[in-house]
This record gives C-alpha cells, sequence and structure tokens, in this order.
C-alpha cells in the first residue's frame, strides 16, 4: 500500500479510456465483478453493457432494476419458469374463457393465472412499461412469445426495435392467422431482422402478416424461417415472402421440397425468389425434414428425386450474384450438379460458404482439369451431405481447387475412404481447423482420427462419431496388425494410378506416397520404441503408433454415439492428448426399449477427465427413446438410462453443462429422474446448469448441495413444449421456491 | 505527399519527452501516431516536437511495442504473445500501465490502444472484485449497504 500516487493511478485514467476497455469486456460474470469494484467503475460498466439476458422470476418482473440503462439487446426469452408469458394479459385471458370456442389449453392457461394471481396483481401493462422504463434504448429483443398478447403490450413501447427474435415451444393458440405478428409489424417500423427459429407457428401465418403490412415488410432485411417444428414453407408460401420482401439480404427457411406433396418447393420458387430478392448475401433453405437431426442413412442416394433442375439452378446463382453464403439440403436427389456448381463459383465470386444436401456428381474429378464445386476457389467453409457419388478424388480436386478452406463437414457419403480424407487435410494441412465427420460408413472412429493426423496440431473443432468397429477389430486381433495395414495398403493400391499421375503435378502429395508406401515400417519402428514401456502395448497394434499425440489446439470435441455404446474406448481411439480442450459435446441418440442392458455399469464419461482444461459440456440424450416409468422385464427404465449415462460425471470439474435427459415419447415426457438428479448434485464445481426437461421440485432440491451454482433453469425447448403447467412440475411456485433457495446463497460476483 | 513518405520511408523525427530527454525515432514508427502526423502535416514539425504530457521511461515503452506491432502484423503467434504480455504488466505495476494508457491515448496510436486495452480487458476476466482491487490498487468506496444492492442487480443477468 505505499505509494499514494499508484493507488489512485489506475482510477485517474479518463473515463474515454476506460470506456474503451470495458466495452472489450462481453462476458457477464466478468462485468458483474467489474461493476462490484468501485463507484466510478460500477457507473462506466453499466454505461457499456449493451447486452443482457434476463434472469428473472415472472413474479419479480415487476422489480426489474432500471440501473441498466444502456442495455440495446434484450433476451426475455429466459425467464423463469421457461415459456411462462411474461405478461398475462387477464382481458384476453377471460375472453377466450367466456367466449367458450376455448380448447383446454386456454381454460387451463386461464386457471392458471387465476390460482396465481396475487403474483400478478400489476397489470400487464404496467409491466411492459416497466421494461420500456428499464430499457429505453432497446433495439434488439428476444421474447417467448406464447401468445399474440405478448407483443400486443411490449411491441407498441419499442417502437425503434430493429432485431426481434421470437420464441415458442408451446402450441401455436386459435387465434387468427398471422396475429402472433400483427402488433410487431404495426408498432416496430424499422424492423429489418425477424428469427423465428426457435418460433413454432404455421407456414401461413407469416406470408399473411406480410401482405398486411407491406411497408414494414418491404424494409425487411433478415429472415430466419428455420423454424424446427413445421413441415416447411411450401411453393406458394414461398413466393409470397420473396414478393413481400424485395430488399432481404438473409434469408433462411425451411422448406417442403418432397415432390410427392401439393405445392412443393421447386424450380417456379426458386426462380421467383432470385428475381424477387436480388440483394441475398446468405440463403439457406433446407427441407424440414433435414431439421430434425435425424441422422443420414448413410446410403448417399434419397429415394425420390427433387424437381431442381440444372438450368434453374444456373439461373438462380446467375441472379444472386451478391451470395456469400448459400445452403440448400433439399433431402431429394439434384443429380449432375456439377456444372451448376460451377456456374456458382464464376456468378458469385464472393461465395464463402457452401453447403449441400443431397447434390449428387458435384465433383466427378474424372479429369486433371477441377470441375464442379472445386471451381468455387473462394470457399472458406465446405459441407457436403449425402453425396452418394462422392470419392476419394472428388474430395482430392476440392483440395486443390478450394484452397482457403477453413471448416470442412462431410456427412453420409459412403464412398469417402481415410486415405481420401487424410489426403485432403494434407493439402489443406495451412488453413483446416474445424472438421466434422459423420455417418460416413467408412470412417469409424479410429479411421477419422488417423485421416486428421496431418492437421493434428492444428485443429481446433472436431465433429466426429464414436464408431468403434476399427478399435474392436484391432483389439481382436491382437498382434497380427499387418491386417489393418493391409486393408489400407490395398486402398492406396488402387489409388496407386492416380497418385502416380498425381506426383508429376503435386510434389506434397508425391511426399505423402512415398509416407503411405512406407507405412507399414513407420508403425513397426514406432511399435519398437513403443515397446520400451511395453506394457502399455498390449493395447493393441492398430492404433499404438498415435500412443502420446498431442491434439495441441483441439478445444471444442462434438460426439455422435449410439445409445447402449460406451463412450471410454475415445481416448485409445486417438484423441489421448487434448491440453487445450474445453467444451464436449455429446449427441446420444437411439431407442433404449430395443436395447439389453448395457455390458458396463458406467458410459464412461470419465474417460474424459483426462482432459485437464474441460469445463463445458452439452450432454444430448434428447434422440434417446426409453421407458418412462415401467419396463418390460430384461430392460431397463429411463432412470436406470440415465444413471448409467451419468455415472463419473463428477469426476469432471464442469462448471457449465446443458443436459437434455432421454425422453419417453408415447407420453411426451422428458423429466430428470431420481438418479440423474443425485448425480449431476454431486458435480461440485458446477455454476451454470441447463436441463432440457422437466424436473420435480424434491429433484431440483437436491442441486442446493452444489456450492457454486448460479443460474439453474428448466428450458422444455422442444415441440411440443408441456402445455398445462398444473399437471407438470413445472409449476411458477415450486420453480420460486427453488430459486429463492438458490439465491439465498452468497456468490460473491 | 505519398511520394515524400515512400522516400524518406528512413527519415528520423526527434522528439523530446517532457523531462527533457530527446528521441530520434524513423519516421514510420512515429507516424503510427495520430497527434504527430496531424503535427507533421500542419508544418509544425520543423525541429524538435515536444511531448509534455509523456515522460521519458513511458515514451520508451511506448516505442518499444510501436515496433513490436508493426513487426508482428501477419505473425499470429507474435501477435498471441503481445497479447498475453499484459497479465504480467497490469500484475506488477499497474501504475505504469495507466500512464502508458494515457500516453498511447495522448499520442493517439490506434493500433496500440487495442492492444493495451484489450490487455486490461483479458486481465478482468474471471477474477473476483476483491482481487482486482488489491491488483490494480483501485480504492473501494461502497458502502457495505450499496454493494449488497448491486449484487442483487446483478443477479438479474444470466452468465
Amino acid at each position: 500500500m505505499e505509494p499514494m500516487m499508484s493507488s489512485t493511478q489506475l482510477q485517474d485514467l479518463p473515463d474515454v479510456i476506460l470506456t474503451i476497455i470495458f466495452t472489450l469486456v462481453k462476458a457477464t460474470r466478468a462485468r458483474n465483478a467489474m461493476s462490484l469494484v468501485c463507484r466510478k467503475w460500477l457507473a462506466l460498466e453499466r454505461s457499456t453493457r449493451t447486452s443482457l439476458s434476463l434472469r428473472a422470476n415472472v413474479r419479480d418482473l415487476y422489480l426489474i432494476p432500471t440501473s441498466f440503462r444502456a442495455i440495446t439487446h434484450l433476451d426475455l426469452s429466459l425467464v423463469s419458469p421457461w415459456g411462462h408469458s411474461i405478461i398475462l394479459d387477464n382481458t384476453t385471458a377471460t375472453s377466450t374463457s367466456t367466449s367458450n370456442s376455448n380448447s383446454n389449453t386456454n381454460t387451463n392457461s386461464n386457471t392458471n393465472s387465476n390460482s396465481n394471481s396475487h403474483h400478478h396483481h400489476h397489470p400487464p401493462h404496467l409491466i411492459a412499461h416497466r421494461f420500456a422504463q428499464a430499457f429505453p434504448s432497446l433495439i434488439s429483443l428476444t421474447i417467448y412469445a406464447r401468445t399474440p398478447s405478448t407483443l400486443l403490450n411490449l411491441a407498441p413501447l419499442f417502437p425503434r426495435l430493429r432485431h426481434v427474435k421470437l420464441v415458442r415451444w408451446h402450441q401455436r393458440s386459435s387465434a387468427p392467422l398471422g396475429s402472433d405478428f400483427v402488433s410487431l409489424f404495426e408498432w416496430c417500423p424499422s424492423i429489418s431482422s425477424l428469427d423465428l427459429s426457435h418460433f413454432y407457428c404455421w407456414t401461413e401465418d407469416l406470408p399473411t402478416a406480410l401482405q398486411a403490412y407491406p411497408a414494414t415488410a418491404a424494409s425487411l432485411t433478415h429472415l430466419n424461417l428455420l423454424t424446427l417444428s413445421v413441415e416447411g414453407f411450401k411453393s406458394h408460401e414461398l413466393i409470397a415472402i420473396s414478393q413481400a420482401c424485395p430488399k432481404l439480404q438473409h434469408l433462411l427457411a425451411a422448406c417442403m421440397f418432397d415432390p410427392r406433396y401439393v405445392d412443393f418447393v421447386g424450380d417456379d420458387a426458386l426462380r421467383a425468389l432470385a428475381t424477387n430478392c436480388p440483394l441475398l448475401t446468405l440463403l439457406h433453405l433446407a427441407d424440414a425434414s433435414s431439421l430434425s437431426g435425424a441422422r443420414a442413412n448413410g446410403e448417399g442416394f434419397a429415394p425420390e428425386d427433387a424437381r431442381i433442375s440444372r438450368l434453374t439452378l444456373e439461373e438462380v446463382f446467375g441472379s444472386l450474384t451478391q451470395l456469400q453464403e448459400l445452403t440448400l439440403d433439399v433431402c431429394q436427389n439434384v443429380r449432375d450438379a456439377g456444372p451448376a456448381l460451377e456456374t456458382l463459383g464464376f456468378k458469385c465470386p464472393q461465395l464463402k460458404s457452401l453447403a449441400l444436401g443431397q447434390f449428387h456428381g458435384i465433383c466427378r474429378a474424372e479429369e486433371w482439369q477441377l470441375d464442379g464445386v472445386a471451381l468455387c476457389g473462394g470457399l472458406v467453409s465446405l459441407s457436403i451431405n449425402n453425396s452418394g457419388d462422392l470419392t476419394d478424388s472428388s474430395l482430392h480436386a476440392i483440395s486443390r481447387g478450394c484452397q482457403k478452406l477453413t471448416k470442412f463437414a462431410i456427412q453420409g457419403c459412403k464412398n469417402v475412404t481415410e486415405l481420401g480424407m487424410r489426403r485432403l487435410t494434407g493439402m489443406l494441412r495451412k488453413t483446416l481447423v474445424d472438421v466434422s465427420i459423420s455417418c460416413c460408413r467408412q470412417l469409424d472412429a479410429t479411421a477419422t482420427l488417423r485421416a486428421l493426423e496431418p492437421i493434428r496440431d492444428r485443429i481446433q473443432r472436431l465433429h466426429m462419431d464414436c464408431i468403434w468397429d476399427g478399435l474392436e477389430q484391432s483389439t481382436i486381433t491382437s498382434c497380427s496388425s499387418s491386417n489393418n495395414f493391409s486393408y489400407i495398403l490395398s486402398d492406396i493400391d488402387l489409388d496407386e494410378f492416380q497418385l502416380e499421375e498425381l506426383e508429376a503435378r503435386d510434389s506434397s502429395a508425391a511426399n505423402k506416397r512415398c509416407r503411405y508406401s512406407g507405412a507399414e515400417d513407420y508403425s513397426y519402428s514406432d511399435s519398437g520404441s513403443g515397446s520400451g514401456s511395453s506394457g502399455s502395448w498390449n493395447n493393441g497394434n492398430g492404433y499404438g503408433f498415435w500412443r502420446s499425440k498431442t491434439w495441441k489446439r483441439l478445444r471444442y470435441l462434438s460426439l455422435w454415439i449410439a445409445v447402449g455404446e460406451l463412450l471410454s474406448p475415445l481416448p485409445m481411439a486417438g484423441l489421448e492428448i487434448c491440453p487445450e480442450l474445453e467444451e464436449v459435446r455429446i449427441k446420444v441418440e437411439g431407442d433404449c426399449r430395443r436395447r439389453p442392458k448395457p455390458t458396463q455399469t458406467e458410459f464412461g464419461l470419465s474417460c474424459l477427465a483426462r482432459y485437464p482444461r474441460l469445463h463445458k459440456m452439452q450432454l444430448d440424450c434428447g434422440d434417446t427413446i426409453g421407458y418412462a416409468l415401467t419396463a418390460p422385464s430384461g430392460h431397463m427404465d429411463l432412470s436406470l438410462w440415465e444413471r448409467f449415462f451419468l455415472l463419473g460425471i463428477k469426476t469432471l470439474s464442469l462448471d457449465d453443462l446443458d443436459y437434455w435427459p432421454p425422453q419417453d415419447r408415447d407420453v411426451n415426457n422428458r423429466s430428470l429422474t431420481l438418479p440423474a438428479a443425485g448425480l449431476l448434485g454431486e458435480c461440485l464445481m458446477l455454476r451454470k446448469l441447463f436441463i432440457h426437461g422437466t424436473a420435480h421440485e424434491h429433484f431440483l432440491m437436491f442441486l442446493l448441495q452444489i456450492p457454486n451454482l448460479r443460474d439453474v433453469q428448466l428450458r422444455e425447448d422442444y415441440y411440443p413444449a408441456p402445455e398445462n403447467e398444473m399437471s407438470t412440475e413445472m409449476r411458477v411456485d415450486s420453480c420460486s421456491r427453488f430459486e429463492d433457495a438458490l439465491n439465498q446463497r452468497l456468490i460473491d460476483d | 505527399m505519398a511520394s515524400t513518405s515512400n522516400s524518406t520511408s528512413s527519415k528520423i523525427i526527434t522528439l523530446r519527452s517532457s523531462d527533457g530527454e530527446v528521441f530520434e525515432v524513423e519516421e514510420s514508427v512515429a507516424l503510427e501516431s495520430n497527434l504527430i502526423r496531424r503535427m507533421m502535416e500542419d508544418d509544425c514539425a520543423n525541429n524538435i516536437i515536444p511531448l509534455p504530457n509523456v515522460t521519458a521511461p513511458i515514451f520508451y515503452l511506448v516505442i518499444e511495442h510501436c515496433k513490436k506491432h508493426a513487426e508482428m502484423k501477419d505473425n499470429k503467434e507474435k501477435k498471441k504473445e503481445l497479447r498475453s504480455q499484459g497479465e504480467e504488466l497490469l500484475k506488477s505495476d499497474p501504475h505504469t500501465y495507466s500512464n502508458l494508457m494515457e500516453a498511447v491515448n495522448y499520442l493517439d496510436i490506434k493500433s496500440l490502444m487495442d492492444l493495451t486495452a484489450q490487455w486490461l480487458a483479458d486481465f478482468l476476466k474471471g477474477k473476483s472484485p476483491r482481487l482486482i482491487r488489491e491488483l490494480l490498487k483501485i480504492k473501494n468506496d461502497f458502502t457495505p449497504e450499496e454493494e449488497a444492492e448491486i449484487l442483487e442487480r446483478n443477479r438479474w443477468a444470466f452468465d
């Protein structure tokens, strides 16, 4: 504490400088800490805090502080209990019940609002005014709009809103078409971006509302309609939207491409879209069925062909010359797409990102001349789904043509082999940092990791499938490692011809060839050095020489695994040392009901404890289906499955966990079971926990033993979210009780 | 203008700090500072440019970092290295940091401002208020009641 001078120096920095610094801090936790340092810092922190995800109970909203005056981006969609209307409009509630035309839904929400009326003695417009007072500079709002009344109350108070994201996982009310958007378009004329990617509504709703407010519609520039739960926009709706919004720059939409339906999206719709919205820089059209997250069948070809002709595609690309990002995932075959993609590369020189689903013939690579997608040389990101005839040579052409790729994703391409991927990663070694490989029959976990060897020290993000076939094979055929290699080598022999051609032109590939043909010696010499510590060698040979190799920069890892499989072979498959790995996402998928009991008691999360920096995890069992309550003998119910998945999670020092419990589809039940609550309660480092499902109040109380837990929420963000709060565990009262208990504990920032 | 700057890439500019020390700096480095650039454009920089608000040791630091910054323009490794130096300086000598900040602000050097501002922003991450005060020698002028109130308000934000 000696020199008085320095004790005030940092404080004396002019506000201009401190403001510059404070603006750079985005993390809420750091900001909260800064606000507690001293008065001056508090003032500066508040004046530079521009975005806020409001954490509050709907009961306390009228207490909302007015100290966050500079907020321009506000997220109100996470107010708890999750999915509850922020503004319970008594007038509409009573009117629906008196009109008596209402379904069960409305009566329930009505009784609910009555039973909680002591929480809501503040009329809705007062709460809305309170918001307007607290956030005077708002331009961006995210909100759970369960009924039109929420926006009816809020929109008039925020006429300057420019970006709006609506959230709704509950069923749409029986309101007339378009009524969800009417107040928004009426009161917020400067709205330029509307995000409905998490909003369940009908596809007819939006075109209707847009047509009713042509001026507002005409100024829209960003529209995200990748709604998970709709069947997809039909041809005439897509055309109507494009006519109403000529200034669109970003358009993302779930479409119905399947020609077996009436009014499917085909040539006409695409042509109209391209003519009506020439300013598009981002276009993302995906068949609604591709959004459900279902895995590709691995065959590559769909049973039906899309009605999208080469001529149409060429015309579309010719009109949309500003395109920077393009996604077309049509789920129906688009054959001989190569020439169209050449047009794309030629007409859209700014194209940076391209994702194609079910496009075939995208790069034939039959001659030395580059063709198809390989001619889109500016690409930074490329994703190929279900391209039935994509081969290793195509990959090679792509790596020659698209030398700027930092991100490459491939899914459901059955002809691609380890060798092809490895050659691609080798060619793109300087740029590639983000790779995703899934559903490729010839690329199981070990093969995937071997294929990434050339960029092992550079890759930052990785997705792969936990398919252990290769691993088991090599562990079983203990010392006959030659089997494994002869398999790889035979592949090389097939490619020998091409490789020789390659040699002449591409010296780096030639080098690679030498490496491959030497692969056998390489592995043996390595095994020799490995036998120094021979104890570990008996793990097997196929992967033995990957021992102690480091994935130096890997920060994010995403895994897919079939239900019943174990996670524990992961390090053995090649991911042994990942010093920087911070975040893991695990997606467990499958039907438990058909599975016998797993042989092990534990899924194997504890194998992740070897990654020292791991602190964040998303464990998604949401697509795991099982028996919620009683299971037939010989089968486990979901509580036992949850125990299986979560055992060992306490050995990871996670501070941030998103967990999707498995579900029983028959009763639309995604609820935390007792063992799960107990096991989560043992994760003593947790600070944030989001459960994407429901839970009993007394199970939640288990979580209170976690000393640093700050944010906990049950998010029923799946369609349809349970409608009747009285019958589920998500009641306002129980949620409030839990949050009160949670908030009573002192956390120092 | 362009032609002169081309031919005089090695031209030396003389600057004088507030405590009288004289520095000779290459023009390309000196021009990173918008203040000096303006002075030269206004032609009031024929002789020695006085910098009344900057002391010699701080000015030395500024020049050093300007040079480093120019060197690492496309070198990501070095950029990272430079970014991580802030932690040490702030821990050991927040006083110098504030003086450096002030000098950079006065000289109006954009690139260096970004870097040094980022130092403090990075430094604040993951530290408790108490630790921040302690390390940066800031006095707590809150009453316990005020502190409790702010804690209460901060709860309204998901972190």
